[in-house]
């Protein structure tokens, strides 16, 4: 297993703190790509900045490391650009939820087919300890010296309203349910976001053994596609439920992109599409 | 009967009226109509920021020849109510003509030597079609009689025009076209002065494009099919025109959420190994800044058009100015090598295009192609290129001669890839001695690799020592020196006699009025030498050199308040130039710049001056 795993290890050895729960997730994901059989050159990595941007530094894919919050309309680029490659987004809580918050809508709106990694360590961890997103109210932290004022950010409801379409919560503490729950999110057709708790080791505002007190699987009879349900569940803290929030089907990117090609030549009764020379005499 | 194409036309017909009342698409259609008659044809608009109300004005001015600016002095005027009389009529001619409707617009006594005549346009409107929206159409068809156009090249025109409104809706226009032409013909019986029938024989055929519209076509025929925008005056004709257009040869054009997001997919798509291209204005751009920067790094080609605007801030968004070149140049946080264009007319937005794009390719950089307002929505005749000479070139250009795409002649440069024996132990980012290394394209086994924003070595792994910084700087920047040290064997770009003393740089749009300035002025005696580079950054230094040569003084023409290039231009090669600005939102005319030449001329004082 290990020997297969190396397939898709770059040469870059990780740079995290050790015991970091960024490791598990880093092997789940090699993991997935085992079992789902791809091959390195057909995945695309895309990462942004933080603690979470350096995925894409230990794949040994067509990878790329961006800037801050915008992971996810790059990968949306890449995948729109090329369907036949698996695309895979990165994000923490300050790249995705912070600085590149506004992008998940939109990328739920053309549900582009690329999976959505988003690591919550509820910190700034790489530039040491100031406070987040998702940083509970009160929490004393670097930027917030007499106690964070802000109200922290909730996003499984928020990703529910977004309309993606495939929700998925999990943490590093459940490996192999972390495991599955990316699998299912790669072979899902269209936008699939799995949010990990990957408590930070060095910042622990979000001690690992209280995420293992508190988290519990959602009900073996829990539907996906009712979002009222995934509502209720989602707002629930205690206990803070793990597995498929919502799934449905809906139209993909590169669908819609095809369709409108298809749509484009049969208005122009052509076959292969219009010849540059046919398209400047349109114009005449 | 054919008549013969006549070869002394020159005339500028201006339109003016409020917002929202079909002005500008009866300067269109009217425009088109000529086009088809094969003469050349180049307009002007200008347009309120609003969706109703405000002054509206359409300026075309038709020609036997070639165009190379709106035209100063209106033939033949149109108003459309008392407003547009009141900011138009001062630009007329004095032996010209006025179409006005006079149930809105009176015109006031005074020293006109003009014709003037007044046509019932609403109510002839409101008779025909039952409304008075139908006007503009009913000043089709008089100027369809004054420049005897045919009604049957008018209503296919409108037909084309309106065809998606129903079969009712045409019927009504092209009664109204018909009120127009038996209008024109009631007030005066022929008018030999504007006669346009009749097509000329082996002329070549043309295309009419707006400069927007010349940049997105120049972007399909370029190899692009893949396009990320978001909507922004005046840019947004270019991001129309591709969702049209890309569905129609196999390719995408997307609609993003912002201008961050738009550069952002464009970057993931390069990295994809997709030709890309993003359209924006002067905002959109700054907005861009940081993926840029990133582009830069990952030494990925894109392709970014900013149709400039008059700034700062919110600005006057339908207005034109050059005000955007230092941002382009240098508006980056760390050093970053970028390419920047700027074309001259519609014409050459379709080709200065074609050469972003190979160019980007080629060097691996993005590059920036500085047009703006008035180029963007100005209208003009384009000859249709000779598709035998469409290539695509598989030697790459940068160790030899980069030809500049022309109507003879259209070379697609494809991406470098590396080669079967650079696949094994493949290097990214390896020096070379041209800065250039090959870039994989995600599919290729072996050819895997780390994209990086951080500072990186040439397999791609992050690497902040000393030597490797400086190294990969010099990598990144070689490109610039390389391409800058290529222009130089390209054939120069100014005009004008060697003799003279006064020499004339300008930039984009400002060729055509600084041109004929120059006509002007080699009338009048004074010679002068004009330099109108295309590629802005980086410049060919020794060209420039050899411009500046026996110049006693350097005019630098720009449409913008601080003098841009010129401070270019000063800190590169310490000249210290005159500057000629306008920053009125409007471009400058070939008038107010030979007005300048004037002043430099008796300055000058030169033997080589008999007259001024």
């Amino acid at each position: 297993m290990k020997k297969t795993l190396q397939k898709y290890e770059s040469v870059i050895k990780p740079v995290w703190c050790p015991g970091c729960g960024n490791y598990g997730i880093l092997k789940a994901v090699k993991q997935v790509f085992m079992e789902l059989d791809l091959s390195p050159e057909n995945i695309m990595n895309i990462s942004g900045i933080g603690c979470s941007g350096r995925f894409s530094h230990y794949f040994n894919t067509y990878s790329l490391h961006g800037t801050h919050g915008r992971a996810l309309p790059t990968g949306l680029g890449a995948k729109s650009a090329r369907e036949d490659m698996t695309v895979v987004v990165v994000g923490g809580d300050g790249d995705g939820l912070g600085i590149g918050g506004g992008h998940i809508v939109h990328a739920a709106r053309k549900n582009v087919d690329i999976t959505y990694i988003l690591v919550d360590n509820r910190v700034y961890g790489l530039t040491k300890g100031q406070s987040s997103p998702t940083t509970p109210t009160d929490t004393h932290t670097k930027t917030s010296p007499y106690g964070v004022y802000d109200t922290p950010v909730n996003p499984i409801p928020m990703f529910i309203t977004y309309d993606i379409s495939f929700i998925a919560r999990t943490s590093v503490v459940e490996y192999k349910r972390m495991t599955e729950l990316i699998k299912k999110a790669i072979v899902h057709k269209g936008m699939s976001m799995v949010y990990i708790l990957s408590p930070c080791i060095t910042y622990p505002i979000l001690p690992l053994k209280q995420v293992k007190s508190i988290i519990e699987p959602l009900p073996d009879n829990y539907p996906l596609d009712n979002k009222l349900k995934a509502m209720e569940y989602a707002y629930t803290q205690e206990p803070l439920y793990t597995g498929i929030f919502y799934q449905i089907k809906k139209t993909t990117l590169d669908q819609h992109l095809k369709n409108q090609i298809k749509t484009a030549h049969e208005r122009e009764k052509t076959k292969k599409g219009l010849t540059i020379k046919e398209l400047l005499k349109s114009y005449t | 009967m054919k008549k013969k194409f006549r070869s002394d036309v020159d005339f500028v017909v201006r339109i003016g009226g409020e917002g929202g009342e079909g002005v500008i698409s009866c300067g269109e259609l009217f425009a088109q109509a000529v086009a088809r008659t094969e003469y050349h044809v180049f307009t002007y608009i200008t347009y309120p920021a609003e969706m109703r109300g405000g002054f509206s004005m359409i300026q075309i001015r038709v020609r036997d020849w070639t165009i190379y600016s709106m035209g100063s002095e209106v033939d033949c005027l149109v108003v459309f109510n008392q407003q547009a009389w009141e900011r138009t009529h001062m630009y007329l001619k004095k032996d010209g003509l006025v179409i006005y409707d006079p149930e809105s617009v009176e015109i006031k006594e005074g020293n006109y030597k003009a014709k003037f005549y007044p046509i019932p346009l609403t109510k002839l409107a409101k008779e025909q079609t039952g409304s008075s929206i139908g006007k503009n159409v009913v000043v089709l068809g008089v100027l369809g009689f004054f420049f005897s156009i045919s009604p049957e090249v008018l209503e296919e025109l409108i037909s084309e025009r309106y065809g998606h409104k129903g079969q009712e809706i045409i019927e009504k226009n092209y009664k109204a076209l018909k009120a127009g032409f038996k209008a024109g013909k009631k007030i005066t019986k022929s008018n030999i002065q504007f006669g346009l029938e009749g097509t000329a024989e082996n002329k070549e055929k043309f295309m009419l494009l707006s400069g927007n519209e010349a940049v997105a076509l120049g972007a399909v025929a370029a190899g692009c099919r893949y396009v990320a925008g978001y909507p922004i005056t005046p840019a947004t004709p270019i991001f129309e025109t591709l969702t049209k257009i890309m569905p129609k040869v196999g390719g995408k054009a997307i609609q993003m959420e912002d201008e961050i997001a738009s550069i952002s997919a464009i970057i993931g798509a390069s990295f994809g190994g997709e030709k890309v291209m993003t359209p924006t204005s002067g905002p959109g751009l700054q907005l861009m800044g940081e993926q840029l920067n990133l582009a830069a790094m990952l030494e990925l080609p894109i392709v970014i058009v900013n149709v400039q605007r008059g700034g700062p801030s919110t600005g006057l968004p339908t207005k034109t100015e050059q005000s955007d070149l230092k941002f382009a140049i240098y508006g980056t946080a760390g050093e970053s090598p970028r390419v920047i264009l700027a074309p001259t007319t519609v014409e050459d937005c379709f080709y200065q295009t074609i050469r972003a794009f190979n160019l980007a390719e080629e060097y691996q950089l993005p590059v920036i192609l500085l047009t703006d307002q008035s180029i963007g929505y100005r209208k003009a005749t384009v000859k249709l290129p000779d598709f035998h000479s469409f290539k695509k070139k598989e030697k790459h250009g940068i160790d030899e001669y980069l030809e500049i795409p022309s109507a003879e002649k259209i070379e697609v440069i494809s991406r470098r890839e590396p080669a079967k024996d650079e696949i094994r132990n493949y290097k990214r980012f390896k020096i070379t001695d041209n800065g250039v290394s090959p870039i994989a394209r995600p599919g290729t086994p072996g050819g895997q690799y780390l994209a990086t924003g951080l500072e990186h070595n040439e397999m791609g792994k992050a690497d902040y020592s000393p030597k490797n910084h400086s190294m990969m700087s010099r990598k990144r920047f070689r490109k610039l020196e390389m391409l800058s040290s290529k222009l130089e064997q390209n054939p120069r770009e100014f005009y004008g006699s060697k003799e003279s003393k006064i020499g004339v740089i300008g930039w984009g749009s400002t060729e055509g009025a600084i041109r004929e300035a120059r006509y002007r002025a080699e009338e009048k005696g004074i010679l002068i030498r004009h330099l109108h580079p295309k590629i802005i950054s980086p410049l060919p230094e020794r060209q420039i050199r050899s411009f500046l040569v026996g110049l006693k003084y350097v005019i630098v023409v720009e449409e913008n308040y601080t003098g841009q290039f010129a401070h270019f231009i000063k800190a590169k090669f310490g000249v210290r130039p005159i500057e000629i600005h306008k920053c009125e939102g409007v471009p400058i005319s070939s008038q107010e710049i030979f007005n300048g030449i004037k002043k430099v001329a008796r300055i000058a004082d030169e033997k080589n001056i008999t007259k001024v």
